[in-house]
């Protein structure tokens, strides 16, 4: 070890700012540091703090290297000017340990060295220090050095603050994230009912799913599925499903037809999401007592339609803007009405299908799987087969987006019936019979008394027939008059409105060009004890029934257009309208 | 990330926006300012020759381009798109709202 005598002292400083090139160097550049100087002679560190200390940085004093480690650790200098040759441990080893210790936080080490040789100087910034200064020091070139080291812990400070602002920012995200999955779960997982005629795969490309599939039986014994896709995908996508779900399942409970859903869905997108958001989907009615199955797409690639016996096959092109685009007024609804017989089957799927890339940058495409299902022999194996294809093409290649594919296999038995018609699941009726009743049959002739016909013919109704046919009479009068014809029944309030109303009843009919009435009738049981169903639809806008009920109370003397829905619920086991007034469901048991 | 070209025609009525490659989130905000930092135009060219992807978020800012158009009385026209992305606007209905050439 060196004597400390044989050290140099010479630091040679200048004693005043002002003697400093003026625009080189100002002392605003000098922000307070805080200054570890380890030096083992006591001249040069007393020169060195005086310096340090009228140029208001604060300073620390260390004698040899050990000092300076334990100095380090007390206070986390920003700077540490470092003599090399000192008694316990050198400059080289303490820098070794300063460095060790600090870790990601940032220190300068500044050499202060007499010793001028390559190997040394090499070795400085090899153990971990910065920059270093020949003996003797310049206290311009001190200055100098020391401004450029407060610069660049400006610079760092900010990048640290930045950094912990993005990670605290980062935090928040990915919490508010977990709540909207945990949000979106709760939503989906709440209202997702089991169905067992559909079948689906999805696969999610954020941890919340930008695809949203919905299904619910609707009051008249049918069937709603949507399959919707968010631009985006993640927290946005997931915002948007919650007014979506709710809609969906209100309104499939309330008896409204897909129209309706779809428009109020894009009445309430439009006015929630902002622009350039919006859902492109597909919905489907499906009314297995009518045999047809009805089919809005707005944004989502084709709907596919297979027929059971068969081999036909059919494509449902996007006539419709996706949701939340356009307001009410631009909004135009166009829906695809198809004939379906039992185990006929539909296909929904997102256009991640089609979207999605082999490993050569390839697209599975709308035509590869047209050709799957074209070439499918078994169509009980159809859908597996286009989840294994896509499977198989897309091998080991990440997804671009969210992928769902659903069947929806149209087989009434496999619905979950409701409390009503429960005891009849999976029986046909005994008798059924429907009738769809035109414009034309209505202008001509009264199709009361063909029904009435029919029952009759029924031995079971035979001590129901009376009953059976006043309920048939009101309904099919609120179908006719409040549904094809729109008349209002206020009119029926006074005696000569009562005419009036008859008269023009007459006129309308007689000049009536389009319309229709749907009338189905089912009869399970014998004649000890059984259950009709009578379901009559109408073309037209509907009527208010709460109204109409209402109006009942209020008015007794006169008969007017509610008493007759009245009479009708009190004789049936239960009556209800969908919440349109155009389609009307009646149970009469004995 | 798309690379995206802003260019005004000589009179100042059109603003030709070029995008290349893959059109899709990554970038929203530079196609944003593409149009927001510019006086307002009476016509955009939404230039799609340089296109070979694009998503549903840029479905989304094709809508934003032109709620900002019709703010100032203009329309949006979306050119040279290729085979697979005119497909994709067509399936979204789009012809309804732009004028796709």
């Amino acid at each position: 070890m060196r004597g400390v005598s044989l050290k140099p002292k010479s630091i040679d400083l200048c004693d005043d700012c002002s003697m400093l090139p003026q625009g080189s160097l100002k002392r605003a550049d000098c922000k307070a540091l805080c200054v570890l100087i380890a030096d083992d002679d006591e001249t040069n560190r007393v020169v060195l703090e005086s310096m340090l200390r009228r140029d208001g940085h604060e300073v620390y004093l260390a004698k040899h290297g050990e000092e300076a480690v334990s100095l380090y650790e007390a206070v986390r200098p920003d700077l540490v000017l470092m003599d090399i040759m000192m008694p316990l441990v050198d400059g080289y080893e303490a820098t070794r340990r300063i460095k060790t210790i600090t870790g990601n936080h940032f220190i300068h080490v500044i050499f202060l060295t007499a010793l001028t040789d390559e190997p040394s100087l090499v070795k400085c910034l090899e153990v971990g220090g910065d920059d270093f200064i020949v003996k003797p020091v310049s206290g311009a070139i001190l200055r100098a050095k020391l401004a450029a080291v407060a610069r660049i812990h400006g610079l760092y400070g900010e990048l640290e603050r930045q950094q912990r602002d993005l990670s605290i920012h980062h935090e928040r995200l990915s919490y508010e994230h977990e709540v909207a999955e945990r949000i979106f779960a709760k939503v989906i997982g709440s209202a997702r009912s089991e169905a067992a005629n559909i079948r689906s795969e999805i696969l999610p490309l954020a941890i919340t799913n930008g695809d949203l599939l919905l299904a619910a039986q609707t009051p008249s014994g049918g069937q709603h599925v949507l399959l919707g896709d968010y631009t985006g995908h993640g927290l946005s996508a997931a915002l948007g499903a919650i007014p979506i779900t709710d809609i969906f399942y209100a309104m499939t409970r309330k008896g409204f037809g897909i129209r309706e859903i779809v428009a109020e869905m894009n009445r309430k997108l439009h006015a929630t999401l902002p622009t350039g958001q919006f859902l492109a989907a597909s919905l489907v009615e499906w009314l297995p007592r009518r045999g047809i199955a009805k089919i809005w797409n707005g944004g989502l690639p084709n709907v596919i339609f297979t027929a059971d016996k068969e081999r036909r096959v059919a494509c449902i092109p996007s006539r419709n803007l996706p949701l939340g685009i356009v307001g009410d007024e631009e909004f135009k609804i166009e829906i695809d009405v198809r004939q379906i017989s039992r185990r006929d089957r539909l296909y929904l799927y997102s256009d991640g299908l089609i979207d999605a890339r082999d490993k050569e940058g390839r697209m599975f495409g709308q035509e590869r799987l047209e050709k799957i299902v074209h070439g499918n022999v078994d169509r009980d194996r159809l859908f597996d087969e286009i989840c294994e294809e896509a499977e198989i093409f897309r091998g080991s290649q990440p997804q671009d987006d969210d992928i769902t594919i659903v069947e929806v296999l149209c087989d009434e038995s496999l619905l979950v019936v409701d409390g009503l018609s429960a005891e009849r699941h999976g029986r046909r009726p005994d008798y059924e019979f429907s009738v769809r009743l035109s414009a034309q049959i209505l202008r001509n002739f009264d199709p009361l008394g063909m029904i009435n016909g029919l029952i009759n013919g029924i031995a079971a109704l035979e001590r129901h027939r009376s009953y059976l046919y006043t309920i048939i009479v009101e309904l099919y009068a609120n179908a006719l008059e409040h549904g094809v014809l729109e008349m209002d029944c206020s009119l029926k309030k006074t005696p000569e409105g009562f005419a009036r109303y008859y008269a023009e009843r007459e006129r309308l009919l007689a000049e009536l060009a389009e319309g229709w009435i749907h009338v189905d009738i089912e009869c399970f049981g014998d004649e000890s004890s059984g259950e009709l169903i009578l379901q009559i639809e109408d073309s037209g806008k509907g009527f208010d029934v709460g109204a109409v009920s209402n109006e009942i109370r209020a008015d007794t003397g006169i008969r007017i257009g509610g008493r007759g829905m009245e009479l009708a619920r009190s004789l049936c086991k239960s009556l209800s309208y969908d919440a349109r007034g155009s389609y009307v469901r009646a149970v009469y048991s004995w | 990330m798309a690379a995206i070209h802003v260019s005004e025609s000589e009179n100042n009525d059109t603003i030709t926006i070029s995008i290349r490659d893959r059109f899709d989130f990554s970038s929203h905000k530079e196609f944003r300012t593409s149009y927001k930092d510019r006086p307002a135009s009476a016509g955009y060219i939404l230039n799609m020759r340089y296109v070979n992807y694009i998503d549903s978020s840029a479905l989304g800012m094709m809508l934003l381009l032109r709620e900002h158009a019709l703010k100032n009385g203009g329309k949006v026209i979306i050119a040279n798109c290729n085979p697979d992305i005119k497909k994709i606007l067509m399936i979204a209905n789009f012809e309804r709202l732009f004028d796709i050439q």
